[in-house]
């Protein structure tokens, strides 16, 4: 049966959901939450929530029978102390309220909210891995995993079977035969495995501005394929002329001057994929970011790599065109006269601000590949 | 007979012959450095519409990246007469090209405007654009006033010769 305190509990969780639910749009848009993620936890400033509480009155000079007041005085608020303003419209600026939530949690609201079907892993699980599950006791073993209760439970078995245990001085010494230890068995475990791979433009044209869209959104988007798969592996490649393998705050923070090439970008990627994520074994997501002013004469080598090489081997190839201060660029026409709204594995999206993140992530997860 | 001057004398000529054709009108002048090229869609005696203007010269052909990139901040310093100041934005290795956009370009409702100077090593290349939400940008026409038209061609040979 179900505790009174779990009880409340689980209502008290049920109201911060539903707060967070409410408030979706506003913490994907604003990106607040990225630097509150730990490892498995993002920590969340909630408004106030509206919980019944006791108000106190104006009585605060004394205890009971020590005011100004008579006897036969009405008790309760004067009606002068009312005041004829309005009440304010503006936000109180009151504490908020943090509460914490696990990734898995969150990312089922994203995806409740943005109705985000669960993805299908291309093939059928075709990755077996071995997995060790300690998951029994031996008598042999390795000191670090020695199991202690066992092994006193073991010891104060044996004492008490021949006789040697006093309950009045209880003690109990583990002799070589008691020990016990912790072993594995291994267990064979259908496992599908991700990748996502960022592209980013990182030419003169892109601002921080910029960056930060696509960091917010990048967010959101790991959120949502780690709670679809079990240790996505990400990858990050930056680019202007020249596109290269760089680690993940490298990839946020870089600003490079260069032109933008985006075959450059693209060529790295099918070398990636080649050499470390082959496409029977892995589900390739591709997510690609830029002011889409790619110098002219390279679009034509971008949309041939992408055909040739990109597509064939992801299952989800995603351009997020973000909007420079010189407007939004020339090549998210150019991928849309290429492929068209038939091609299922590609998916186009235009962010002209922060407040487009929400929906392009709707547009980027919502084919569920 | 300075640069300046030819330009002046070149927009005189097309203005007396204006008022027999519709523009455009395409100038070519032979300068130091090689052919300096702009067109017009108007003309008055005060101010230009001007399409494009163009410097194409041999002086850059053996120039590498680096010495384009001075190029292209040397233009930046000289060429602060326009609507907005422009500065490189992007640099190209492979193509030698140096893309000097208005910086920060113009908005308001009708849309962003911007001038988009390409260095190369080929020359030198004037545009104005608009792009409004959602289209495809569109070149258009810069209105300059005679003065500056000169004074542009003036610091476009200048700055290649300083080089």
């Amino acid at each position: 049966m179900l505790k009174k305190i779990d009880r409340d509990r689980k209502r008290f969780n049920d109201i911060v959901r539903g707060k967070i639910r409410e408030n979706l749009r506003k913490y994907v848009t604003h990106g607040e939450m990225i630097g509150r993620k730990g490892k498995d936890l993002v920590s969340i400033p909630l408004p106030q929530l509206d919980v019944p509480h006791f108000k106190y009155g104006k009585n605060g000079n004394g205890g009971v029978g020590q005011g100004d007041g008579e006897e036969g005085d009405p008790v309760g608020k004067d009606p002068a102390d009312g005041g004829t303003g309005e009440a304010g419209s503006e936000p109180g600026s009151g504490h908020l309220l943090e509460v914490e939530l696990s990734l898995i949690e969150l990312a089922d609201i994203l995806g409740e909210e943005l109705e985000l079907p669960n993805i299908q892993p291309k093939g059928d699980a075709n990755i077996v891995q071995e997995k060790h599950r300690y998951n029994s006791i031996r008598r042999v073993g390795p000191e670090s995993l020695k199991h202690f209760k066992r092994t006193y439970v073991a010891a104060l078995r044996r004492q008490i079977a021949t006789g040697t245990y006093d309950p009045h001085r209880p003690r109990v010494v583990p002799v070589r035969d008691d020990k016990r230890y912790r072993s594995w068995s291994t267990v064979d475990q259908p496992e599908s495995k991700a990748v996502i791979i960022y592209m980013m433009d990182v030419s003169g044209s892109m601002t921080d501005e910029q960056k930060k869209i696509v960091r917010t959104e990048a967010f959101w988007i790991d959120i949502w394929l780690q709670r679809q798969y079990d240790g996505v592996e990400r990858r990050y490649i930056i680019h202007d002329a020249v596109a290269k393998e760089v680690d993940e705050h490298t990839f946020y923070h870089t600003r490079e001057s260069g032109g933008t090439r985006i075959s450059s970008a693209y060529k790295v990627c099918h070398q990636l994929i080649d050499s470390s994520f082959p496409p029977s074994q892995w589900n390739i997501y591709c997510f690609q970011f830029s002011d889409g002013d790619n110098w002219g004469e390279d679009n034509e080598a971008s949309l041939g790599l992408l055909r040739d090489k990109i597509l064939p081997q992801c299952n989800l190839y995603c351009y997020g065109q973000v909007e420079s201060p010189y407007g939004s660029g020339e090549y998210i026409r150019s991928l849309r006269s290429a492929f068209g709204d038939d091609d299922q594995r590609v998916v186009l999206s235009e962010i002209q601000d922060e407040e487009a993140i929400y929906d392009s992530i709707k547009e980027f997860l919502g084919k569920g590949k | 007979m300075t640069v300046s001057n030819l330009v002046h004398a070149e927009l005189a000529l097309i203005e007396k012959g204006a008022s027999n054709s519709s523009g455009p009108y395409v100038a070519r002048l032979d300068v130091s450095l090689g052919t300096l090229e702009f067109e017009l869609t108007a003309v008055d005696s005060m101010a230009v519409n001007l399409n494009y203007l163009q410097l194409s010269t041999s002086h850059l052909t053996a120039c590498g990246t680096e010495e384009l990139k001075q190029l292209g901040h040397d233009l930046a310093e000289r060429l602060i007469y326009l609507l907005e100041p422009i500065t490189p934005i992007e640099i190209d290795p492979e193509g030698a090209t140096i893309q000097m956009r208005s910086n920060p370009p113009r908005q308001d409702d009708d849309g962003t405007r911007y001038y988009e100077l390409l260095v190369r090593r080929s020359g030198l290349g004037l545009r104005r654009y608009v792009k409004m939400p959602g289209a495809v940008r569109q070149e258009i026409a810069g209105q300059l006033t005679r003065d500056v038209v000169g004074r542009l061609a003036t610091d476009f040979v200048a700055t290649i010769e300083k080089l």
